[in-house]
Order: C-alpha cells, then structure tokens, then sequence
C-alpha cells in the first residue's frame, strides 16, 4: 500500500507534491500500469483538501503521461509510464532502483533524516553534472 | 414490589449491553498491536461506536420481544411483528452505526496523509459482505417460495391427495409464511439493506487517522465493516431461521396429516429445518467472531524525523 503525504506549510504547492509522489512511486515500480488512483474528491476528502488541488495534480501526472483518465474506471497508472521508451516517467533500470533502496535502508539504519538523504543525493547529482557535464538526472 | 416489576424492563437492556461492551474492551485490550496514543484513541471510539450501536439494536430488541398488547392489537396480521422483529433490530444498529461514523476527527494538523488505493464497499466488506449477501438472498427466495406455495389466506399451506373414487383429501398446516407476513420482511429487509449499505459507505468515507500508519487505519476501518456486518448477518439469519423453520414444520404436519407418503415433501420439510439450523448456527459464529478486532500487520521500520514531519 502506498501512502500519500502533503505538507500544507511547505513552500512546494500541495498539487506538487502529489504529482511528485505519484510520478516517484510509478518510478521504482510501487504503483504499476493499470492501478487505479483514488478518484479527486475521496484523496481530497482524505487529506482535508480542495478537490481541485487534487485534480491539478492528476492533470499535470496525465499531461506528463503518467496516467490516463478512463470513463469507466478513473485514473489510472498508463501502461507505458513505466517504459524506459514511454512517454511517461522514465523508469530506471532495476538496479537503479535497487540501489536507491540500499541507500534508504542504510540511511534509516544511521538514523539520517529523510531530508538530509534528499540532500546528499542533490549534491551527488549536482556533483556529477558538474563533473561530467551530464544533463541527465 | 411495583418499582421493581417497573425497573426490569428499563434495567434489561443494560444488562446485554454492558456484556457487549466489556467483551469489545477486553477484545481490543487483548491485542495492544501498538501503544500509539491516536490509534489508541481511535480504537476506543470504535468501540464507543460499537458498544452505541449494540445498545441501540438491544433497546429494540426488549421493546419488539416486549410487545406492548397495544401494538398487537394494531398488528394487520398475526405474527408480523414477530416476522420483522430481527430485521427492526438490524436497521436500528446499522442506522446508529452510520451516525456513528460521522463523529471521527476531520484531518488536522499541518501533515496530512492518505492512501493511494481505492477503498470500496466491496474491498472492505470481503468474505462477511458476501456471506452477508448470501444470507440475505437465502432469506428472499425463501419468502418468494413460501409465498407463491402458501394457500389463498397466505397463512397455510395446503397438500390435496386424490382418491381413487373420485375423491381427495385436502390437509392444510399452519403457520406458514405467506405474503401477509412475507410481504413485511421484504420491506424491512429492504430498510435493512439501505440502511447497512449507507453504515458502509460512511466506514469506507471515513478520513484516515492523522498520525497512524495506514496500515493501522485499514485494520481498524475494516474491523467497523465486520462488526457492522456481523451484527447484520446475526439478525439476517435468525429471520432466515423463522422462515425456513416455520415452512419446514408447517411441510412436514401437511404430508403428516395425509394417509399417504410425500418422500419427496418429507424430505423438502426437514432439509429447510436442517439448513435454517445451519443458517443461524453460521451468523451467530459470524457475529461473535466480529466481536474480536482486526489484527494490524507488523509495521516497518519508521522513518526519523524530518524537518516537515513528512516520512518518504
């Protein structure tokens, strides 16, 4: 079960950090192609929140390909979110993944704040486009 | 000697009720899954909730079995009362329960959290809804049935035999559920059903417990469902009960009152006895075992605490 958090005093807009989530979790492979969301007004009634905020966000995951609207069952994940050729999120390879995992774990067992973790991977990347010139990341 | 013969029927509900309360406590204190104080608190008005409900499906209850003459009088048929009895009952917990749901905590706080799945009714209900559902179409076709074989009065039913000279025996054997009493529990059945949907409806729209893994939250939702459920179901199967039995034994005193065997009709009267034995046996199993609480799945490690309070 995957679970959504919003922070309604950070600076990042709530829809954001919906779609951010939703995007992250279709990523690593938490949400697959074909799962149904939950539809605007229950997430909104769930969180406290406007239903257009929800909304905002489903528009801007479909606009990126990440789901579909389908008339009969909702909001959908799309089935080529997670294709490395999709147009939706690009999925990283399993090790990516797996490795991003390994990170995490060891990260709670050091009793690093999520945050901080956040941080260090912003300065890798920084790091690494600076070193390699990559745009990619 | 007044006052007590006037205290025993205001005291009788209380007793039941207070026996349904310390079993809900005892059942949710037997499994502290966490020492959590909002899933703590959330527990404890699950069971005020529950304990509410109880209370209220009692107080029918003693007024129903109670039966003032006055309401007998007024009765259109006899043994209608009797018939929707159950099914009064099952509507009163299940309309208490729907209220009691709207009284969980809006979300609060600055983090707020929700599952990305859908919740349904049906996702939520499971096996009990089904068997629920079972129990419930178990008791229609047995109304339909008894209503289509009973006699011309709806209260007999009736076995005729020809003889060889030209003549025949007619046997009628009563009570049996006709339309007059048939008719009534199909109402309250409908009643019954709105009213345990819109309970549903209101546990599967409840917001989520601020500060709870969801986990905890989907254990506890799903336990109000079950006992919702179970209370339904008990009520369901006593009337399934009524009238499958009362069928069974008005069947068997026709083809016992004709100087002729019926194999078949004998053996139609006690398999309806057998299975409204097996019907009430299994919802009362059902009921008592959505006494006891959901257990929570063993959470993962959390995460530290970050500057928003929000956990990745």
């Amino acid at each position: 079960m995957t679970d959504l958090f919003v922070a309604l005093g950070s600076p990042v807009p709530v829809y954001e950090q919906i779609r951010a989530q939703v995007a992250a979790a279709v990523a690593v492979g938490t949400l697959r192609p074909g799962d149904r969301l939950p539809a605007s007004r229950d997430l909104a009634r769930d969180l406290g929140i406007a239903v257009g905020t929800v909304q905002r966000a489903y528009r801007e995951l479909e606009a990126g390909g990440v789901v579909e609207s389908r008339r009969r069952t909702g909001t959908v994940i799309a089935p080529t979110a997670s294709s490395p050729g999709g147009t939706g999120t690009t999925s990283p390879p399993p090790a990516v993944v797996a490795r991003a995992r390994a990170l995490v774990t060891a990260a709670r067992q050091a009793n690093v704040p999520d945050d901080v973790v956040l941080d260090v991977v912003r300065g890798v990347l920084a790091a690494n486009v600076v070193s390699t010139g990559s745009t990619t990341g | 000697m007044t006052v007590i013969a006037m205290l025993v029927p205001l005291l009788s509900p209380a007793v039941p009720v207070l026996a349904i309360a310390l079993i809900l406590w005892l059942a949710t204190r037997r499994r502290p899954d966490v020492s959590d104080t909002v899933a703590d608190a959330a527990r404890r008005h699950e069971v005020l909730v529950s304990t509410l409900s109880a209370a209220a499906a009692v107080v029918i209850a003693v007024i129903l079995l109670w039966q003032p003459g006055a309401w007998l009088a007024r009765t259109v048929t006899t043994g209608t009362l009797q018939a929707i009895t159950p099914l009064v009952i099952a509507t009163a917990f299940a309309s208490v329960r729907a209220l009691g749901e709207l009284t969980w905590p809006r979300p609060h706080g600055d983090v707020r959290s929700a599952p990305l799945t859908r919740r349904t009714v049906w996702s939520l209900g499971g096996l009990r809804l089904k068997s629920a559902l079972g129990t419930g179409f178990l008791l229609v076709a047995g109304l339909i049935a008894t209503g289509v074989t009973a006699d011309a009065s709806g209260r007999g039913f009736v076995l005729q035999r020809s003889l060889g000279d030209g003549g025949s025996i007619l046997t009628t054997a009563g009570p049996y559920p006709g339309w007059p009493s048939g008719g009534p529990v199909l109402v309250a059945l409908a009643l019954t059903t709105v009213a345990t949907w819109l309970a549903l409806v209101a546990i599967v729209r409840r917001r989520p417990l601020t500060g709870v893994p969801t986990v905890h939250d989907d254990a506890l939702r799903h336990t109000s469902a079950h006992r919702i459920l179970g209370g339904v179901q008990l009520c369901l199967g006593f009337t399934v009960y009524a009238t499958w039995w009362t069928a069974g034994s008005a069947i068997a005193n026709a083809v016992d009152g004709v100087p002729s065997r019926h194999p078949v009709l004998g053996v139609l009267a006690i398999a309806l006895q057998a299975i409204a034995g097996c019907v009430v046996a299994g919802s009362t199993m059902a009921a008592l075992a959505s006494l006891w609480p959901r257990p929570v799945p063993r959470a993962e490690p959390a995460a530290p605490a970050t500057s928003t309070g929000r956990a990745a």
